[in-house]
């Protein structure tokens, strides 16, 4: 049902970036961080590793997700969509730790997960002693800690280099374009940022989601041991399994695009707003504009001009980033009525 | 060697909106406007149309734009693309037909004089009577139409985002019109500078350099060419790359413009702007999975894609109600950093 994900041992910043990051697919990094005082302390038991967390704490709260017994450990929407099957609370790190220990022994146990917590401003010990040597100092870590939950297949804009702490975690991965076997939820509201598949991973509902059989066929499988790492490239859609009682997991997030000029959730917003709708034939002359001049498939569509002539799809410079971003206004300007 | 662009003659409205319209392609015309009093005149002699036009000349200043002689008609940029081989210069409507009319025993392509062409002049401004005189019977009769008027000059093959009649008035005109499929073959020149707002193709349909173009030579198999005279009309649909040539000593031309399909729509340039910054140079793994995307959400390349999903949690990708509009304007000058005044 599923293709394996590569492994490679003994990885080093050449190793990543000639060979890991250039294939563009899913990488386990076997032993990435099995060195580290946090994968140590995980080794010595859950209490050797909250007591080692505790003392990285420095009390700062912060955000975390609960969900009710009933929702098994599953973040999605309730029902009829109406509103997540789950709350945020502001909490305690260092409580959060034991509260989500404690579910273990809890007969209607809660869904308690730390998601996404900047270890730089929580934690900031552990984010001096747990350190990946080939990742720039600008990339920030993120923790992410709790019970048996799973979190429901989605993307991320960004690369990822995710390594487990403590407990197993499975990762279920799927190409950029599965997309259309996905099936995917609304983008304006969403459970955690990114949009979800509404098909559910273990349980899939192939009757309402036939297709999705397709991108189960060609997803690939990682199961995380503590000091494993695994690499998500930009736009691979994953869903989470964590697997044991108290599961721990860091990650670093980057971007290779170029910051400035609008997201392209903005580009993705005003095609909605000035494309989608249009008569088929008429959108089928932009999508020939946007293959040929955004995306190249017909390769460099600037190659027979000047480089000072190619404008946004030429080489960069900071007067031509202001000269594209007063273009974007004008017509924002003209769309909006003239009235910015 | 280019086809030919097929022709109806005595086109009613109803065969133009059942037949010609849906079929996206374009459409001689022929003698759609043979009747129009301009074109009379034009049958008698320029001096005759311009004495029409002078007369109700309302003197609201107009643009002209000048090419030298050395150019023979061809608007274009300079041989290194820092800028335009023509001016604009400030005149009016009746200065520059009294211009025109001095250099007809001269042509451009000869290059025995200047090119001066008009461009686009909104006729209700410039001749008020035009409008209750002159009528294709196709179009909803407000529409506003167009003045096109100059010497031989040539118009290199561009677009618009607007369907279009052009009713030839006056000399012999002709269009080639390539599909928009064929944007790959049309080796199009810059967006940010242009000879009249939208990219040109840069090969010269006449005599193409096809050793510095060779795809062009695929975008001219699927070309197709129709010579306008005097009363003839062209349906110019949506996105048809077009170049246009004047023949003659004195040529006019009258067009509508309109957006076809949902003009209650945003404009599309904005989205085009936004995705080329923000895509244009990602890396190649990047870049597809945003064209991705695109194809299933916007160009809904698999069908219907929240067909899984009831319509009120479609959030944005539901119906676009235009009450919801202004919402997503402010969204977007705050996505760009720019504050909505109040």
């Amino acid at each position: 049902m599923s293709a394996p994900v590569a492994v490679y041992e003994k990885v080093t910043r050449e190793r990543f970036i000639d060979q890991i990051a250039k294939a563009g697919r899913p990488a386990i990094l076997r032993g990435l961080v099995a060195d580290w005082p946090a994968v140590e302390a995980a080794r010595n038991g859950e209490a050797a590793l909250i007591a080692y967390l505790k003392g990285c704490d420095n009390g700062v709260p912060a955000e975390i997700m609960v969900g009710e017994a009933a929702i098994r450990g599953e973040f999605f929407y309730n029902a009829d969509m109406s509103a997540t099957n789950f709350t945020r609370e502001t909490a305690n790190l260092s409580a959060t730790f034991d509260r989500i220990l404690a579910q273990r022994t809890q007969a209607q146990p809660q869904a308690v997960y730390v998601q996404s917590v900047s270890v730089r401003e929580h934690l900031p010990k552990f984010a001096a002693e747990n350190r990946i040597d080939f990742i720039p100092q600008d990339i920030e870590p993120r923790i992410w800690a709790g019970n048996p939950l799973r979190v429901q297949t989605h993307y991320d804009l960004s690369n990822n280099i995710a390594v487990c702490v403590a407990g197993r975690r499975r990762f279920t991965l799927f190409p950029p374009e599965q997309l259309v076997n996905l099936y995917v939820g609304p983008f304006d509201f969403t459970l955690a940022g990114p949009p979800v598949s509404m098909v559910s991973l273990e349980a899939p509902d192939f009757a309402r989601f036939p297709r999705f059989a397709e991108a189960l066929a060609v997803a690939g499988v990682a199961e995380l041991e503590p000091g494993d790492g695994l690499y998500i490239p930009y736009g691979w859609w994953h869903h989470v399994r964590t697997l044991e009682a108290f599961n721990v997991l860091v990650n670093y997030w980057w971007n290779e695009a170029r910051a400035g000029l609008g997201s392209p959730y903005d580009a993705l917003l005003l095609a909605i707003l000035g494309i989608r709708d249009m008569p088929p034939a008429q959108r089928e002359m932009w999508k020939v504009m946007f293959d040929y001049y955004v995306f190249g498939s017909h390769g460099d569509p600037v190659a027979h001009l000047p480089a000072a002539r190619q404008g946004v799809l030429g080489p960069l410079t900071p007067a031509l980033d202001q000269k594209m971003r007063r273009q974007l206004i004008q017509a924002l300007v003209r769309m909006t009525g003239g009235r910015p | 060697m280019v086809h030919p662009v097929r022709v109806y003659e005595q086109v009613t409205k109803a065969q133009f909106e059942a037949e010609i319209l849906p079929s996206n392609r374009p459409a001689v015309l022929r003698g759609l406007v043979a009747d129009w009093p301009v074109v009379k005149l034009a049958q008698t002699s320029p001096e005759a149309l311009c004495g029409y036009l002078k007369q109700h000349d309302t003197g609201k200043p107009a643009q002209a734009l000048v090419l030298e002689a050395a150019h023979r008609g061809k608007f274009y940029y300079t041989p290194d693309f820092s800028g335009l081989n023509f001016r604009k210069v400030d005149t009016t409507l009746s200065a520059a037909l009294d211009w025109l009319l001095a250099h007809t025993d001269h042509s451009p392509r000869d290059g025995q004089c200047d090119a001066h062409v008009l461009q686009a002049l909104i006729a209700p401004d410039y001749c008020p009577p035009f409008a209750a005189e002159h009528q294709t019977g196709l179009l909803d009769p407000r529409l506003g139409a167009r003045f096109w008027i100059g010497n031989a000059a040539h118009t290199q093959t561009h677009y618009d985002i607007m369907d279009n009649i052009a009713c030839n008035v006056s000399g012999t005109r002709t269009f080639t019109l390539f599909p928009p499929e064929q944007l790959p073959n049309l080796y199009t020149g810059p967006f940010d500078l242009t000879p009249n707002g939208t990219p040109i193709s840069l090969p010269d349909v006449a005599a193409p350099d096809l050793e510095t173009y060779p795809r062009f030579a695929a975008a001219l198999a699927a070309a197709e060419q129709a010579v306008l005279q005097p009363g003839d009309a062209l349906y110019i649909p949506y996105f048809w790359w077009h170049d246009v040539r004047a023949e003659g000593p004195f040529n006019m031309l009258v067009n509508y413009w309109w957006r076809p399909g949902r003009p209650d729509l945003a404009p599309p340039y904005p989205a085009f702007y936004m995705a080329l910054g923000a895509f244009a140079h990602m890396t190649p793994d990047m870049r597809a999975s945003w064209k991705t995307m695109f194809d299933h959400f916007i160009f809904r390349v698999n069908g219907e894609p929240f067909a899984h999903l009831p319509e009120a949690r479609r959030g944005i990708f539901g119906p676009m109600p235009p009450e919801r509009m202004p919402h997503l304007h402010a969204f977007i000058f705050n996505a760009l950093g720019m504050r909505k005044r109040p």
